[in-house]
């Protein structure tokens, strides 16, 4: 110790500073450390495991909302009650814990009596009107059977749908309607696409042949140039923000590409606003810039991607000998099979083979490129040209370049277009599978190393995935209001809503309640919080919070258990909770018989190495378990050595099935709802939802600590639109096309593209003057996106118009 | 004659993204009544949150956060008329809740309206820089849920601390020094 801590210890000594703390106390102070990257942040592990909390015990746990991150936490619990939540440490990770505004505000909304569902309860009223009656938890049990049993009689048991959205990604509470579904036979849907994020899955797909991937946010150190396009990743991923700073610091430069200065540009060097829904614009007007230069990876392209596979210029299929595909090598000048070793494939020109006429994949995406010079691509995005051109030089000679994409910019028509353009925009450029680069969706976090010879898997599903012998089926999201309508193929008569605020989050809420809802006669909703939806059910349940029960969720190389911090508030109950006592009155209660608390502990193979001392004591002191064969330093997918998934079996821009509809490489189309359409003559003005920072969709929303943040929705309007209706900052305003309307005041802002709106999402009617953002929202199905999976929705392709009240 | 002690915080401005983490982490954990914050965050040249300066296509969006700045003279201490408000050994300035009367002379005199009035307690209360947490060892709140690293805590008044090294190596200037209280935190 230096004399003088002694020194300052013996004045401090009466003010209660022991030696023991205030030499921590001093410890704390390593700040130097997070201005470097590569020495440890802070000294929070260190910290944590000496101390002891003054608000009483703590509790490890988990934050399953569906942000991007699930950040550990830690509740401090004080006579049964949640006082506050602190970052929790990742093992392996010094410098990751984290927790954010949400997270902590939400462990007191949770326990705020009035926001709770405490009780059953069963509509006494018309569905809509906030009039329930409480019952007991026997009389909704029994209910609710008999109701599964009338529409299993009347319409055979796939007439009971399951829908649950992400509104508790932790396992037990995200998959039991799933489960108990498939034990009943009932319906489940694939929701992804009518919450509006399968966009990116389906671009991903048809590139990479996955639809998750990308690089770990670390990665960025590598980088001299970081866009975040359509992802606004301090608020949606706030656990990343950090690296990304540092990658800042380190000299990479930060641009963000986003019709609204999203709190993202606040970290960053500069803000590109862009049209909503003409991100594939931008992609293909800097691929045009990037190839006429003479500037794209000839040899990464010819290397991993599609480029050099001749394509027919008949019909638009690959050249193929059998089950080969054909490249025309440059040394031999002649076709050969695309495996050939000695081969150098040629990307550009024309050749004839066997009498066929054919080009290397690459020249028809050169020729779609060459439709994007920079006035078309200026006019379209409404970008300056002189912003385009540098971009797209800064892009390709700030070598690596990474890419971060958001669901952002996929909310509209032909939503695979967005995440396909601009991963091909990164594999022109040869930044796919380098450090620094990549055009990346969601973080890349999750690794662990393979072992060979292990054969045992590291957790047992066996007893959670055994239906009993029977099996539901799975529908279309997208397609689901149609089919409930329509009744086809078959009729859904009853309906389970877990885990979603089903009309607060999903298109055209009017046409749900005039036509989707009054078609089901059943409908369930469990939980924990009074919702617009939730007004709509004939029974309501409540549903208990991750602070409330045990589960469990994996994350390699973590694996996170999650226990009771508090006891449930009023009569809630877990989901497998509730199926227990259902399952039991359908005659299948030998599947649900086992404990939160024994489905939790029986997932754990303790056989698998990730397991290697483990101890069930130590580890839920904390909740969280870092595997043995976990990869902890910075990772990238679609390396060299990666095997793509897509049927050339390499990076994919040139896709064979889409031909039939002119999209067999990356296209730009405009959207359905078109500013410059006949349509825009009436509603002139684009709107797009956007997640704002206090709220994970509606599960936030009307925290009161949340309040000096956002205390009600606002419409954000750029100056210019705004002096033309003659709209000040705060006025009261209309937002309305023909399916809807809402009244809120207007945010007057230079931070938002001229001739867009920007809505927040999660905000419930109750918190509008007059109507709901989603009103104006629509599900049209697009035949594309269904032959490649299903539509997503496209929130961001609305036209509407703004006047003041 | 025995040094100073006195606590600080440096606050990286150019790391701040307007999260409001620090100020509900705060707010919650203190568990202050409804409406009563301890700390702010500001957006830099707006007088509405979140709005940026400058034009289209180029705004600029930068935010300040905002708390108690443990003056080394605070106008707070100086004002108060019941000696509620007093500066302790290690630095930090913290109100007396027996004493205080909820005059709130001292936040007319803070040049950081720190000082805020509990409506429930009818007194005043104010960031004490968690001196709960320091003495138990750990960092205050707003420092440890930062999800950008923005704030550092530490000892300023030895020079050869962290915090003061970081004060040095990045020039980090009070705010608002011209009102003569040696403001206890510094920003980049």
């Amino acid at each position: 110790m230096k004399k003088t801590d002694d020194t300052l210890f013996n004045e401090v000594k009466d003010k209660k500073f022991t030696r023991r703390t205030f030499i921590k106390g001093l410890g704390t102070i390593t700040v130097v450390s997070s201005i470097g990257f590569g020495t440890a942040s802070r000294s929070k592990d260190v910290l944590a495991k000496e101390k002891k909390s003054e608000t009483g015990k703590v509790v490890g746990g988990l934050c399953t909302y569906n942000c991007t991150s699930r950040c550990h936490l830690k509740a401090h619990v004080k006579d049964g009650r949640i006082i506050t939540v602190t970052p929790g440490e990742m093992p392996g990770r010094a410098d990751y814990a984290n927790c954010c505004l949400r997270s902590i505000a939400y462990s007191q909304r949770l326990q705020d009596e009035d926001a709770r569902i405490l009780y059953p309860m069963k509509r006494v009223g018309k569905r809509g009107e906030k009039n329930f009656e409480r019952i007991s938890w026997e009389e909704a049990f029994d209910t609710i059977a008999r109701k599964l049993k009338e529409a299993k009689e009347k319409y055979g048991p796939e007439s009971a749908g399951f829908f649950t959205m992400t509104g508790n990604l932790a396992k037990l509470a995200w998959e039991s309607p799933i489960r108990f579904a498939n034990c009943f036979g009932g319906t489940t849907f694939d929701v992804e696409a009518l919450m509006s994020d399968h966009g990116a899955t389906m671009g991903m797909g048809l590139v990479y042949g996955q639809g998750r991937g990308g690089h770990d946010t670390r990665d960025y150190m590598n980088s001299k140039l970081i866009i975040l396009w359509g992802r606004n990743v301090v608020d949606t991923h706030t656990s990343e923000t950090r690296y990304l700073i540092k990658a800042r610091e380190n000299g990479a430069k930060i641009i963000v590409i986003d019709p609204r200065q999203c709190p993202s540009a606040a970290i960053a060097d500069q803000w590109i606003a862009i049209n909503p829904g003409t991100d594939t614009a931008l992609a293909l007007g800097m691929m045009n810039i990037i190839i006429s230069k003479d500037l794209h990876d000839k040899e990464w392209l010819r290397k991993y991607s599609c480029a050099p596979y001749l394509v027919n210029d008949q019909d638009g299929k690959y050249m193929r000998d059998g089950n080969h595909y054909l490249i025309w090598d440059t040394k031999t000048k002649k076709a050969v099979y695309a495996d050939s070793k000695k081969a150098v494939g040629a990307i550009n020109g024309e050749f004839t083979v066997n009498g066929v006429k054919c080009k290397p994949s690459f020249e028809y995406l050169v020729a779609e490129t060459k439709k994007y010079n920079l006035e078309k691509t200026a006019e379209i995005t409404g970008i300056d040209n002189q912003v385009i051109e540098t971009l797209a030089m800064e892009y390709i000679t700030m070598k690596p370049a990474g890419i971060r994409m958001g669901q952002g910019m996929q909310r509209v028509y032909n939503a695979h277009s967005p995440f396909r353009t601009v991963a091909t925009l990164a594999a022109v450029a040869g930044y796919i599978g380098i450090p620094g680069g990549g055009a990346s969706h969601m973080g890349g976090t999750s690794a662990n190393k393979p072992l060979p010879g292990v054969t045992t898997p590291v957790f047992n599903y066996e007893d959670w995935t055994d239906y009993g012998g029977n099996s539901g089926k799975m529908q279309k999201s997208s397609l689901m209001y149609d089919m409930i309508t329509k009744k086809d193929p078959y009729p859904i008569d009853f309906l389970w809503l877990a885990g979603t605020n089903f009309l607060n989050q999903n298109p055209d809420p009017n046409r749900v309640i005039k036509e989707v809802f009054p078609n089901i006669s059943f409908i369930v909703s469990v939980d924990p919080f009074w919702t617009w939806t939730s007004l709509y059910a004939d029974i309501i349940l409540p549903g208990n919070t991750y602070w409330e029960k045990w589960d469990f969720y994996d994350r390699a190389p973590w694996v996170f258990i999650m226990q009771p911090a508090i006891k449930p508030i009023g009569e809630s109950k877990s989901d497998p909770e509730i199926f227990a006592e259902l399952a039991k009155r359908l005659d299948f209660g030998h599947l649900w018989k086992k404990t939160d608390e024994e489905w939790v502990k029986g997932f754990i193979n303790l056989e698998h190495p990730a397991f290697e001392g483990f101890d069930w004591d130590n580890v839920l002191k904390d909740g969280v378990w870092g595997r043995k064969d976990g990869i902890y330093e910075p990772v990238f997918a679609f390396g060299p050595e990666y095997q793509y998934q897509t049927p050339t079996a390499r990076f994919e821009f040139y896709t064979e099935s889409l031909k039939e509809f002119n999209q067999e490489v990356p296209t730009y189309t405009p959207g359905l709802e078109n500013p410059k359409s006949e349509l825009g003559k009436k509603y002139p003005l684009l709107v797009f939802n956007y997640h704002d920072r206090f709220n994970v969709h509606s599960q936030h929303v009307l925290e009161e600590s949340l309040k000096i943040v956002q205390k009600e929705p606002e419409v954000w309007i750029n100056t210019k639109d705004a002096k033309k209706r003659a709209i000040n900052h705060g006025d009261v305003v209309r937002v309305f096309n023909d399916r809807g309307s809402c009244t809120l005041k207007a945010f007057v802002t230079e931070g938002v593209v001229p001739g867009a709106i920007a809505l927040a999402s999660g905000w419930q009617p109750e918190s509008y003057i007059e109507g709901h953002h989603q009103t104006l929202t629509q599900l049209t199905i697009n035949p594309v996106e269904e032959q490649i999976s299903a539509t997503n929705t496209a929130y961001g392709d609305v036209l509407v118009q703004v006047e003041r009240v | 004659m025995v040094k100073k002690i006195q606590y600080g915080m440096v606050i990286d401005t150019t790391r701040c993204m307007g999260c409001h983490t620090c100020v509900v982490t705060c707010k919650v954990s203190h568990q202050n009544p409804k409406g009563v914050y301890w700390s702010k965050v500001k957006t830099v040249g707006s007088d509405v949150n979140y709005k940026p300066t400058g034009k289209y296509p180029n705004p600029e969006l930068v935010f300040q956060p905002l708390l108690c700045n443990h003056c080394e003279n605070p106008a707070c201490v100086a004002n108060c008329p019941t000696g509620a408000m007093h500066k302790r050994a290690d630095g930090i300035v913290e109100v007396n809740q027996e004493v205080c009367i909820g005059c709130q002379y001292c936040s007319w005199n803070c040049p950081y309206d720190a000082p805020v009035f509990d409506p429930v307690k009818k007194t005043v209360s104010k960031c004490n820089l968690c001196a709960e947490r320091i003495e138990g060892g750990e960092e205050p709140y707003c420092v440890e849920a930062c999800p950008a690293e923005a704030r550092h805590f530490g000892m300023i008044s030895d020079p050869s601390s962290e915090i003061s090294k970081l004060i040095a190596a990045k020039d980090a200037k009070p705010f608002k020094p011209q009102y003569g209280t040696k403001p206890s935190v510094y920003y980049i």
